[in-house]
């Protein structure tokens, strides 16, 4: 999911820079103290994550566990993601420094939408509750790939050619993910349900 | 105080700043390793973590920017091709999805070796126009300077390949755990410099 250096032409980069640093903003504005520590370790596990790889097709998958950031943070999940990439850019050398506005609306973009989507539903019964995490994880990979085909689409020219393979490579990825969020969903219920979306209120 | 949180701020950027210094250009995620074998140039594409790139696209330019041959990896990442133009070459990797790296093969590797050997059978050309028997006794009965030359040339490539697949291995060691640890670490200092600010904030309205 991350794209390179010199992939992308300049009016795509920023835009994307700019996305980014708008929702940053609002991000660090809705970040309150309590959250802060949160706000670190799910950075940290999105950092992380990236490091578990599925071998599949020319390209290879990981983890990307923005859903998940996504639905504990809200807002809050973009500059935690942003603080991810930069390091991933960094030490990894995964994605590039230039591109990482691109890379952070690829991510943290679905995470928020996702959030507004489906965070509501957390709070209700377990099994809607347990269907909106699963939605989460699935979608917020899903909505990166079609992320993706955008930003490449100045570059590659085809947009329906290049999201269909993104989104086709991340299938497994969407699923597992999926089934992470599920999990984490329900651990957190039974164990620390002040963390997620709705029960605060 | 003011002062402090001054210093402070300035260092955290020289530390952030510090940061993108060191890290070198190419921050890619696919990387390219190519070595010239003789006339043929091999190349092995991978992805962090060593995974190698299958039906990779691999585009070939002069520094010019030319577009010289293209071609795709195999299964092992692997693509070879013969060198097409004696100058130094670069080969670009597209692996698909926004992943793409490129290696230099300078003209002086190319050059070296093919250099070498015109210049080596224009030699042997001259000394065979000129006393052919001269050359006899340096090269064994039914031997000529080429034929050997070519044999050392395989008998090299043959012991080198190893080395060159260390090599190539070696220019992406992908993440290691100094990496991962200290990703991590950079991001709890961020918390803390969070909190601490937060704190500020806070003991700041509470004085007031």
């Amino acid at each position: 999911m991350h794209i390179s250096e010199g992939v992308l032409s300049w009016p795509v980069l920023a835009s994307g820079a700019a996305l980014a640093a708008a929702g940053t903003a609002v991000g660090l504005k809705k970040l309150d103290y309590d959250r802060i520590a949160q706000a670190g370790i799910l950075s940290a596990s999105f950092f992380v994550a990236s490091l578990v790889h599925v071998p599949l097709g020319p390209s290879n998958v990981h983890l990307i566990l923005n859903g998940l950031v996504g639905l504990l943070l809200g807002w809050a999940a973009v500059p935690a993601i942003v603080v991810a990439l930069l390091l991933q850019a960094v030490l990894f050398q995964y994605g590039g420094i230039t591109s990482l506005g691109v890379n952070t609306v690829i991510m943290a973009g679905p995470a928020v939408i996702c959030y507004l989507l489906f965070a509501p539903m957390i709070s209700k019964k377990p099994r809607i509750a347990i269907f909106a995490a699963f939605a989460v994880g699935f979608f917020s990979v899903l909505l990166g790939g079609i992320i993706v085909g955008l930003a490449l689409m100045f570059t590659e020219k085809n947009f329906f050619e290049v999201a269909g393979l993104v989104v086709a490579a991340h299938i497994p990825i969407m699923i597992i993910e999926g089934f992470v969020t599920v999990f984490c969903v329900s651990f957190l219920k039974k164990v620390q349900p002040s963390l997620l979306p709705g029960s605060l209120n | 105080m003011k002062s402090m949180k001054k210093v402070f701020i300035i260092h955290l950027f020289l530390i952030i700043f510090g940061t993108f210094a060191a890290s070198d250009a190419n921050a890619h995620r696919v990387t390219i390793f190519a070595w010239v074998d003789g006339d043929t140039v091999h190349t092995q594409s991978k992805f962090g973590g060593g995974k190698m790139v299958n039906n990779g696209e691999i585009s070939v330019f002069d520094l010019e920017g030319n577009l010289l041959l293209k071609g795709n990896t195999d299964e092992n990442g692997d693509f070879s091709f013969k060198v097409p133009k004696k100058t130094s070459l670069k080969i670009e990797l597209k692996a698909g999805l926004g992943h793409q790296n490129e290696w230099i093969v300078h003209a002086e590797e190319i050059g070296a070796l093919q250099q070498d050997s015109y210049a080596a059978s224009d030699r042997s050309e001259d000394v065979n126009e000129a006393a052919e028997t001269k050359s006899e006794p340096i090269t064994a009965p039914g031997l000529t300077r080429e034929d050997i030359e070519q044999a050392v040339d395989q008998a090299l490539e043959k012991k080198l390949k190893p080395v060159m697949q260390i090599l190539s291995d070696m220019s992406d060691p992908g993440p290691r755990i100094s990496d991962i640890l200290g990703g991590i670490g950079y991001i709890i200092g961020l918390v803390g410099v969070g909190v601490y600010f937060n704190n500020r904030k806070k003991t700041d309205s509470e004085t007031r």
